[in-house]
């Protein structure tokens, strides 16, 4: 009878607590759908690693140790840094480089509307956090979930779940931050300032070139980075060369949802309630957000200072859409413009700035890790 | 958790070496682009 009842009498506040917190990224997920690919998983995954004594981790009974099934999950994928990298196949396989090679000035934005992350490590350092941890919570602000997973399971595992947690959620956000943050500082003159749209042809030999060439120029420069843009741009390449497109089909589909399956619910791991309650999570959660915002307002500001320099000016919030939620910033910002001058129609800058921002995003999580020599 | 100097200073190396270094790759990944629009242009459709 009392091993009937064990669960019930051992279960823990915070456990309970947990479970609650895994029902809400359920409800976030399904109801509101903010990132349900991440969130539902990782909801359900809450439940299943807060009852007392859980098949799902690694349990020792009676001296016997019985591995689980997320544990195993979670040694062969998050802590080989399978799981993220092949999510990045298929995110290399989905983003299209062509409007961004028609404007190739916007890469300069995605450079811009990393500021978030290295604002945010000064921020996490005041308030006690070791550095290694402070660039773990600053790559919140490059706004990608394998990139956020990558670094921050090398520099600061402890603190995985929460940055998981955080990351999805405010990409899922970004409609609701990004507005906030832009109309912030900027005027309602310089938001209706007009782009004419000019494109470049590009040709498929530049296509082609473009993944390849990026991967050198990583390699050479932040090495330590090459899994991160080698596997993106192997998965553009798969798109490009036009060779390959069951392959292609296959990591934008088939890959992309099974690894996703398989993160959701391993990540859920580090939602143990005696690993995520406490009070950095809830400092975590606020830095995340302040990355967020600091990424726009990097973008924005860089946009204004260019202006100073050019005739032609440039709607400063293209900067904002160099972060890397793609490509939901780049609607964002076209919505915004329009809503300010129903005749301004932004949306291919705003594409160009948002897909640089999915290298900018990379080669800034590849610099972090080299500068820890991790 | 306690403040440490130290980091503080560590943290502004990161945000010199970390935005330094996104800019000049991205710079750098500029330039390729240019030239290869410049090389390898679009064919022109055909009138």
């Amino acid at each position: 009878m009392e091993a009937l009842i064990h669960g019930i009498t051992t279960i823990t506040l915070g456990q309970i607590a947990m479970m609650l917190i895994g029902a809400l990224l359920m409800y976030l997920g399904i109801k509101k759908e903010y990132e349900p690919t991440l969130l539902v998983p990782m909801g359900l995954g809450a439940i299943l690693v807060n009852f007392p004594g859980t098949g799902v981790l690694t349990q020792v009974v009676g001296g016997t140790k019985t591995e689980g099934v997320l544990d195993v999950l979670f040694k062969a994928g998050i802590n080989t840094e399978l799981f993220p990298l092949l999510i990045f196949i298929g995110i290399g396989a989905m983003i299209d480089f062509g409007p961004l090679l028609q404007n190739p000035f916007m890469l300069l934005f995605g450079a811009a509307a990393q500021f978030g992350i290295f604002a945010t490590v000064f921020v996490a350092v005041f308030f006690g956090f070791n550095i290694k941890e402070a660039a773990s919570i600053g790559i919140i602000g490059a706004a990608d979930g394998p990139t956020s997973i990558f670094v921050s399971n090398q520099l600061a595992p402890n603190l995985l779940g929460a940055i998981t947690v955080a990351a999805y959620s405010y990409m899922a956000l970004v409609p609701i931050i990004q507005p906030m943050a832009i109309k912030a500082v900027t005027t309602k003159h310089e938001r209706r300032i007009w782009m004419t749209y000019r494109a470049e042809g590009v040709s498929k030999t530049t296509k082609i070139l473009f993944p390849i060439i990026i991967t050198i120029i990583a390699g050479f420069i932040a090495p330590i980075s090459l899994p991160l843009v080698g596997f993106l741009m192997f998965g553009n390449l798969l798109r490009e060369c036009g060779v390959l497109d069951r392959l292609s089909n296959t990591a934008q589909n088939e890959l992309v949802n099974i690894v996703s399956i398989l993160l959701g619910l391993t990540i859920s791991v580090k939602l143990q309630a005696d690993q995520f309650l406490n009070i950095q999570t809830l400092m975590i959660i606020a830095f995340g957000l302040f990355a967020f915002i600091m990424d726009s307002v990097g973008g924005v500001l860089f946009a204004k200072l260019l202006n100073l320099f050019r005739k032609e000016k440039i709607n400063p919030m293209i900067g904002a859409a160099g972060i890397s939620a793609f490509p939901m910033s780049s609607r964002v910002i076209q919505k915004m413009a329009t809503d300010e001058d129903p005749q301004n129609f932004v949306l291919m800058y705003a594409v160009g700035a948002n897909v640089s921002g999915q290298i900018g995003s990379v080669i800034a999580g590849g610099l972090l890790l080299s500068f820890f020599g991790a | 958790m306690k403040f440490d100097p130290t980091a503080v200073e560590q943290a502004g190396e990161l945000m010199l070496v970390g935005m330094g270094g996104v800019f000049i790759v991205l710079f750098i990944i500029y330039l390729v682009a240019k030239l290869l629009l410049k090389f390898a242009p679009a064919k022109k459709a055909a009138k």
